[in-house]
């Protein structure tokens, strides 16, 4: 992207603006090449946008998403010995790679992970011998003359299908997926298991990992996210509330509960406060597009590790060090809790130009601009301040951006906050 | 600006609004981290966390200056805080296995902290209890005078057994699978065999649920009973709704 913060343009465009709790964006992702972007939300439904091609006019920008299909993916379920309900909220979208016309993706709530197939469908067979236009069957006896049905052209219909349920493989809270560069498997995470499981079997899957200590009591530390590699389809590798992250290589052993790295910050005792360990707890963790290097993100950092170098990362940036002051409101308040999401953009690190985006939401503005602030990643440009910055007092904890997609080739990234979601192109390097 | 601006930040905050702490932005900077807790002039201390909610003063600077809690009691606070939100985790209707951890893990700490200071973790909430539900709903004690009973576990006087983190049983009951270890454990059959309410009794349950949680979850008269307690006390609500239905019919 480009370095100059000026020249940068926003565009954004608003795709809902409903306020119930339903509407609640839980997840959003962009498939393998960029031009559909699936949202998931608190009510269970998910909402696939699809990008409209650019015009000639503007060559330096692409096209903007629209509503492709609409679906409702989870329902609400009841687990009756518990009483308890099990949200139909969606915690996590994956595309898989595309085989053939249709596309698929996994789409998962806390318990149950659904394969959905969404396919397009513009013609339709005409003239049915014994079926009338409505489809009502016809008195044999008043068909004098016989027809060959014919596909004719209709209006673009999107079907959504559901092709498998992978259901009661967890019981806890599954909070990631990840579908392997083979594409023919996926990696389920809850909270203390990683399940393996194959696209097309769905009653039976391989437990991988399992962080479960046999007296419950003992229970230190949790799941917080997993991700296969992207190019070795025997390495995976998962984050810990406390702050590690894990590769695990299935070569090894069938159950992978001792990994092959350990990657792990020592902790600072010059940092140490009540609240080091719940801002240490890892909320999310990608793997570069090359392979080479893990983003992770806890509460108050983004690091950039080298898979090489198990020790430390070899970048951190400090994402919003000025909430550090105020990390006892925020446990009060539970925000401390909060799991952010990171992502790469197209080119990773290559191009040095590793940015930061920072999108302050504001509240009193009620088509809600979001100012940003740019964080470079070099020293150079450290430290530079917009005058519109805002101050930390003024920020309303409730607005938090928690979910965001980048896309795979272009500088689109999409911003879910609450019940909105928007898309920023960088019309001054669109591509990178 | 390294930790000079750290502390200048909170201080000139609201003179002026442009300040942000910019030159941390992008390093990683030891300096500026956590130092609220040497510091007593950081938010733990400021007067807005003591006062209730929604309770306004003065925007003088008045508040940046009065003298910080000292360590212990701010502990203390993070202490009953942390005991708190356990208690409310169960109250929800998602409880996250993640957020439990974390806050057993940061309570385990202050209390081993505590322990190893000679100071024994004072037993749960339950011995003040109007400041135990939630700081939110009521103003806590002014710190100053010492807050009834709290103080009283200090050196003076002989200290109760520390309780065992009452966080840890609490985990048992996040599995969301029908095993029928529920099952077992809660012993059914006794309760299908007497479905007279009496049995219901408070004090009953602990032959249900592990006795280590009671002590430290003795429910303030005006809280709602905690953790598996609750847990327990829905479901054999509905079982005894059931039975008197059969009954009757």
């Amino acid at each position: 992207m480009g370095e100059d913060a000026d020249t940068r343009k926003i565009n954004h465009s608003f795709l809902r603006d409903y306020v119930t709790e339903a509407d609640v964006i839980s997840t959003a992702e962009f498939n393998h090449t960029g031009d559909l972007l699936a949202t998931g939300d608190k009510g269970g439904r998910v909402v696939i946008f699809q990008r409209e091609p650019a015009s000639k006019a503007e060559s330096c920008c692409h096209g903007e998403y629209n509503v492709y299909s609409t679906f409702q993916s989870h329902e609400p379920d009841f687990d009756y010995l518990k009483s308890l309900e099990i949200e139909e909220k969606i915690n996590k979208i994956r595309w898989i790679p595309q085989l053939n016309a249709a596309h698929c993706l996994l789409s998962t709530n806390d318990k149950t992970i659904k394969l959905w197939k969404v396919s397009e469908r513009d013609r339709r067979p005409e003239g049915y011998n014994l079926k009338d236009e409505e489809g009502r069957v016809k008195d044999p006896s008043t068909v004098t003359a016989l027809q060959v049905p014919v596909l004719k052209h209709t209006d673009l219909m999107v079907e959504v299908s559901s092709r498998r349920v992978f259901a009661n493989g967890h019981t806890f809270h599954v909070n990631s997926i990840s579908v392997n560069s083979d594409c023919e498997t996926y990696l389920s995470a809850d909270d203390l298991r990683i399940n393996l499981w194959h696209l097309d079997i769905t009653d039976r899957c391989f437990n991988i990992v399992d962080m479960k200590p046999l007296n419950m009591e003992e229970l230190t530390e949790v799941i917080t996210a997993a991700e296969f590699h992207p190019q070795h389809c025997h390495l995976f590798g998962y984050s810990s509330s406390k702050g590690s992250i894990r590769l695990c290589d299935m070569r090894a052993a069938a159950l992978c509960d001792r990994h092959a790295k350990l990657f792990e910050e020592p902790e600072d005792p010059g940092s140490r406060s009540f609240f080091s360990e719940i801002i240490s707890s890892i909320s999310d963790v990608k793997f570069s597009h090359s392979g080479r290097y893990l983003l992770t993100r806890d509460y108050l950092t983004v690091k950039v590790w080298d898979l090489n170098m198990e020790r430390g990362p070899i970048e951190t940036y400090q994402v919003h060090d000025y909430l550090r002051s105020k990390l006892c409101s925020l446990y009060e308040n539970d925000c401390i809790f909060d799991k952010f999401e990171c992502a790469w953009n197209s080119t990773d690190r290559e191009s040095g130009q590793d940015v930061t985006l920072e999108a302050v939401q504001d509240s009193s503005k009620p088509c809600a601009v979001l100012k940003t602030r740019r964080i470079g990643s070099d020293g150079r440009r450290g430290g530079r301040r917009r005058r519109d910055d805002v101050s930390v007092d003024s920020l309303d904890f409730s607005k938090r951006i928690l979910h965001v997609a980048w896309h795979p080739a272009h500088n689109i990234i999409a911003i879910a906050a609450t019940n909105n979601l928007y898309i920023f192109q960088d019309r001054a390097a669109p591509n990178m | 600006m390294g930790q000079m601006g750290f502390f200048s930040f909170q201080k000139s905050m609201r003179k002026r609004k442009n300040v942000i702490q910019t030159a941390s932005m992008c390093r990683l900077d030891t300096d500026t981290t956590g130092k609220e807790v040497d510091q007593p002039g950081d938010v733990l201390s400021s007067s807005r966390y003591l006062l209730g909610r929604g309770v306004k003063r003065k925007r003088s600077a008045s508040g940046e200056r009065a003298p910080g809690l000292p360590y212990p009691q701010q502990r203390q606070l993070i202490l009953d805080l942390c005991l708190h939100k356990l208690q409310r985790c169960y109250a929800q209707a998602e409880p996250s296995l993640r957020r439990s951890v974390l806050l057993a893990n940061t309570l385990r700490r202050i209390q081993d902290e505590m322990r190893r200071e000679g100071v024994d973790p004072p037993a749960a909430p339950a011995p003040s209890p109007p400041r135990a539900p939630t700081p939110r709903h009521e103003p806590p004690p002014s710190p100053c005078p010492p807050p009834p009973g709290e103080e009283a576990h200090g050196p003076g006087s002989p200290p109760p057994p520390p309780p065992p983190p009452p966080a840890d049983s609490l985990f048992g009951s996040f599995e969301i699978a029908n095993s029928t270890s529920y099952l077992t454990d809660l012993a059914l059959d006794d309760i299908f065999e007497d479905i007279d309410t009496s049995m219901y009794d408070s004090s009953d349950f602990s032959a249900l649920t592990p006795s280590a949680v009671d002590e430290g979850l003795k429910p303030a008269p005006a809280c709602a009973p905690a953790g598996p307690l609750q847990f327990c006390l829905s479901d054999l609500n509905e079982l005894d709704h059931i039975m008197e239905v059969l009954v009757r019919s």
